[in-house]
């Protein structure tokens, strides 16, 4: 740039400037859009749904594709061709693992998501008297996996009957689907919300529970509409921006920036439930967790089950999400097994990168379990109006 | 209100809107009403604290000069301080704003501290009279002291008691117990106003310098409330001088397209800085510096490297963007930062770190303390004076006294090795310029260990596990964002490109025009992949 000159007048200074400041805008336009269009060359994310394997720069920079446009992408009618995803999770028919029999014959059911099945897995590796089975979906919130045990046959035949429950998706429990809340993964399957009324549950039905629905329901606008609507109505974290499909998906910038918006209303939430303090007992989220493990509890000891509260205290949560709930726990002497009793949520060490427990943690907690369970079903003398876990 | 949030941006094209449609006594009006929504935003409560500060610093202000207030001076800081209590403390500011919204009521609009307003504000105002009496009285020395004074112990009392108050009964207590006496701390649910030490320094260098015939008062009281209380800079700096800022305040401003394109340029530089990199990397430093488990070499290391990253990046950007958007204002804040992580030296670290802190404790403490102008005792005194007070005035925690000390024994140590040299500067080859480089870049990693710990046994724990290697290179935290890994890569370029040039900071001028917009948009690229990061408050407003 060259320096104006003692002739040069004011004016003619700030028009040199203002030419510039203009032209260098040109510039910093056109490499965003050389950016914008080169990301998508460079990362585009595989286009065939059975491709599981994106790498992670084509997964960061489609985390930001709307909702519906990731579902339309993933989808097929035919569940041999569509993305393995959209089948998880499903209410209809709903899908339980029953892992071998043990000589007992005693069966315990887990619900949950991933860190349910980890620990079934564990469970079923150390216990000498216990079989697990689970019914679990991908990153399942409680309100799913209470809804799976409302709708599952198969528990009447075990013995006992474990719900999972951890902070991090707890805001997420006024959410009819996972692909409301869950902006990493396109996860379509749908969930039970529920609300109190009067201090009663109340149960809301999703408006449709099975992939063949919902497949097709997405080939029929006026009916996808609809079901969007229900969504819309009951679930908390809807968000039309962040759901509905637009020609802006197209732009990098723009997914970034839906991402960024999701990332943002995800905290505002979380920030609404839990403060420095812990959870705030009044906030829905809480009352209806707190309502559903009692209403748990009730249901499964009327079908002669034992029913367990598994908490899993993620990763930089502390013991809040068992602070939360240990009142009710003791008040209806529910058995639980909390994870901060035996792994120390404030250690890294203690957590996978992917924030599941490490295998020798999943190994005590399973532990905890069988010894919590046995307590229960008097196979084992011990201080029994400890309900808690022990290591 | 924060700097990298949507409510920020909206806020300020309202506000810049206005602005530009104003004349000049509008504008600063609709700036002084802007800067009190910006700060009523955390919480409207204390917003009288500041309009209670403003007045009686005003007004000491003009008795230091003058020792005579017009009747316009007193009546109309009386009625807006009084109106600020009524409406600030006797009602529930945000309850009103909500049933204004049309959300109904959920609490009652008026609060309990009502009556402590009316019995305060006539009380105040028996207390003022006399004091006026009691000062106009006097000669003019010691009417001068005697304010000057007064401004400070008012300041003073109001930082300590919301800033300090627990943390010194608390260690009291703790000190009494260690010899065997049992006290019960009476603690008081405080919370700390935002920005308070900003804005209270900035406040008592307006006293100080009119009783060193520096700067003459202001009789518009509402400028100087525009003074203290000017948005882009009030909640984390840069702590301005009255000097500096207050005749642009006072006088009409013309905004230049210069400032305009450098101000946009900070702003979006500010926001590359602190939603691209710093926000990126404070999930690593939090879940480290929070661990309660096993912490090996790697850890201790890594987590004290990113937090020195984040806090220049974070701290700079909000300088940066408050410079920034008071320039679309036309108005020029002090610069705060230098490239300071290119310091060769201790002391040259704080001569470009927060350099509107560091040269108000210069001149307001280490001088009148006596400087450097004594025997080197002294002198040493004087600068850990000096860095201890600088380093509680970050926060009131041991660990930050523990910081300012450190920084103190560096800066002494640095002048007593020159005194031994007999006053000569080491010889600046490629070798000892490099090793000065390493040597004080060890030297401001541990500082940042100290400045970040969270208990003085974290710090026991990191410092041993960092010299005895333990635990090697297992790396237990979580990754930076990919936003920060590339936002430091492209602002190391750019620093080390500014300071092969001297340190200029328009050094990009300079450049052709493909380069700079090439850096531009990576920088807006970055923030833009950086908007997915959990958006963390400055780590400056905690102070």
């Amino acid at each position: 740039m060259s320096l104006p000159s003692s002739s040069t007048s004011s004016s003619e200074t700030a028009l040199i400037g203002r030419r510039r400041a203009l032209k260098l805008s040109g510039w910093v336009l056109l490499f965003l859009i050389v950016f914008d269009i080169g990301v998508n060359l460079l990362f585009a994310y595989p286009p065939d749904p059975r491709d599981v394997n994106p790498n992670r720069l084509q997964m960061y920079f489609d985390y930001g594709r709307s909702m519906e446009g990731r579902l339309r992408r993933g989808t097929r009618a035919d569940p041999k061709l569509t993305a393995p995803i959209t089948l998880a999770g499903w209410y209809t028919p709903l899908v339980a693992v029953q892992r071998e029999p043990k000589p007992s014959g005693q069966v315990v059911t887990i619900y949950g998501n991933s860190q349910s099945v980890r620990l079934a897995d564990a469970l079923q590796n150390s216990s000498l008297s216990y079989s697990a089975r689970t019914v679990a979906a991908p990153g399942a919130t409680v309100n799913w996996a209470y809804g799976a045990f409302l709708r599952d046959e198969g528990a009447k035949q075990g013995e006992a009957v474990v719900l999972t429950i951890m902070p991090s998706n707890l805001p997420m429990i006024r959410t009819m689907s996972a692909m409301t809340w869950n902006t990493s993964f396109a996860m379509p399957y749908t969930a039970d919300v529920f609300e109190l009324e009067n201090s009663e549950l109340v149960r809301h039905k999703p408006p449709y529970e099975t992939f063949e629905d919902y497949a097709s329901r997405l080939d029929d606008k006026a009916a996808w509409h609809e079901a969007r609507k229900v969504f819309a109505r009951y679930d908390s974290f809807y968000d039309a921006f962040l759901m509905e499909k637009t020609v802006l998906d197209h732009s990098t910038i723009v997914r970034l920036l839906r991402r960024g918006w999701a990332q943002r209303r995800d905290a505002r939430v979380r920030q609404s439930s839990l403060n420095r303090r812990g959870f705030n007992p009044a906030d829905d989220s809480v009352e209806i967790a707190n309502a559903i493990i009692a209403q748990f509890a009730a249901k499964a000891r009327l079908q002669g089950l034992v029913p367990v509260i598994y908490i899993v205290n993620s990763r930089g949560y502390g013991d809040q999400m068992f602070r939360a709930l240990v009142d009710t726990l003791e008040k209806h002497g529910i058995p639980y097994v909390s994870s901060h009793l035996v792994v120390d949520p404030n250690d890294p060490r203690n957590y996978l990168p992917d924030s599941h427990f490490t295998d020798a943690n999943d190994q005590k907690l399973a532990n905890a379990l069988d010894r919590v369970l046995n307590i229960e079903l008097g196979q084992l003398t011990g201080p029994h109006q400890y309900r808690g876990a022990v290591q | 209100m924060l700097f990298n949030s949507l409510e920020f941006l909206i806020f300020l094209a309202v506000v810049y809107a206005l602005y530009r449609a104003l004349p000049f006594r509008g504008q600063n009006w609709m700036l002084l009403v802007a800067s009190y929504v910006f700060y009523g935003w955390w919480d409207w409560r204390f917003l009288f604290l500041m309009i209670f500060t403003t007045s009686v610093d005003y007004w000491t202000g003009l008795m230091i000069d003058r020792g005579r207030l017009r009747s316009a001076e007193i009546v109309v800081p009386v009625v807006f301080l009084s109106s600020a209590a009524l409406v600030l403390v006797g009602c529930d500011v945000g309850e009103i704003l909500r049933v204004l919204r049309g959300g109904g009521r959920s609490a009652p609009v008026l609060t309990s501290f009502l009556p402590y307003v009316l019995i305060g504000i006539p009380a105040f105002l028996m207390i003022g009279t006399l004091t006026y009496r009691l000062l106009t009285s006097m000669s003019e020395d010691r009417r001068r002291r005697a304010s000057v004074a007064l401004s400070i112990v008012v300041q003073l009392s109001v930082l300590g008691f919301f800033k300090y108050f627990n943390f010194f009964t608390e260690s009291l207590v703790e000190a009494l117990g260690s010899v065997g006496i049992v006290a019960q701390a009476s603690r008081f649910e405080i919370v700390l106003p935002v920005g308070i030490s900003f804005y209270t320094f900035q406040a008592m260098s307006y006293s100080i310098d009119i009783y060193r015939r520096e700067l003459k008062p202001t009789d518009r009281f509402f400028d100087f409330a525009l003074f203290v209380s000017f948005f882009p800079q009030l909640v984390a700096g840069p702590i301005e001088r009255a000097k500096n800022l207050l005749p642009q305040i006072s006088l009409p401003r013309a905004v230049t397209s210069d400032q305009i394109q450098r101000g946009v340029f900070l702003i979006v530089f500010g926001l590359f800085k602190k939603v691209a990199i710093a926000d990126g990397v404070a999930g690593p430093v939090d879940t480290i510096f929070g661990s309660g488990g096993t912490i090996t070499w790697a850890d201790a290391f890594i987590g004290t490297l990113l937090f020195t990253i984040q806090i220049y990046t974070d701290f700079s950007a909000y300088s940066d963007i408050a410079r920034g958007v008071a320039k679309l204002f036309g108005i020029e804040l002090m610069v705060n930062f230098r490239q300071p992580y290119f310091s060769k030296s201790p002391r040259e670290f704080w001569q470009r770190w927060h350099i509107s802190l560091s040269t108000w404790l210069g001149d307001y403490l280490y001088r009148p303390l006596g400087g450097n102008g004594g025997r080197l005792a002294f002198t040493i005194r004087n600068l850990m004076l000096t860095m201890v007070i600088g380093g509680l005035w970050h926060g009131a925690a041991w660990n930050f006294v523990l910081w300012g000390f450190y920084n103190g024994l560096l800066i002494s140590l640095q002048r007593l090795t020159y005194v031994l040299r007999g006053k000569r500067a080491f010889t600046q080859t490629l070798l000892t310029v490099t090793l000065m480089f390493i040597g004080n870049g060890i030297l401001i990693l541990y500082g940042r260990l100290l400045f970040r710990a969270e208990s003085f046994s974290q710090i026991w724990l990191f410092t041993s596990v960092l010299a005895t290697g333990s635990g090697g290179l297992d790396y237990g935290g979580t990754m930076p964002r990919l936003s920060a890994v590339g936002g430091v890569l492209l602002l190391t370029v750019w620093e080390v490109a500014q300071y092969r040039r001297g340190g200029d900071a328009r050094f990009y001028r300079e450049l052709p025009l493909p380069i700079v917009g090439f850096a531009v948009a990576c920088m807006i690229f970055l923030t833009f992949m950086g908007t997915s990061n959990e958006p963390a408050e400055f780590i400056y407003f905690q102070f």
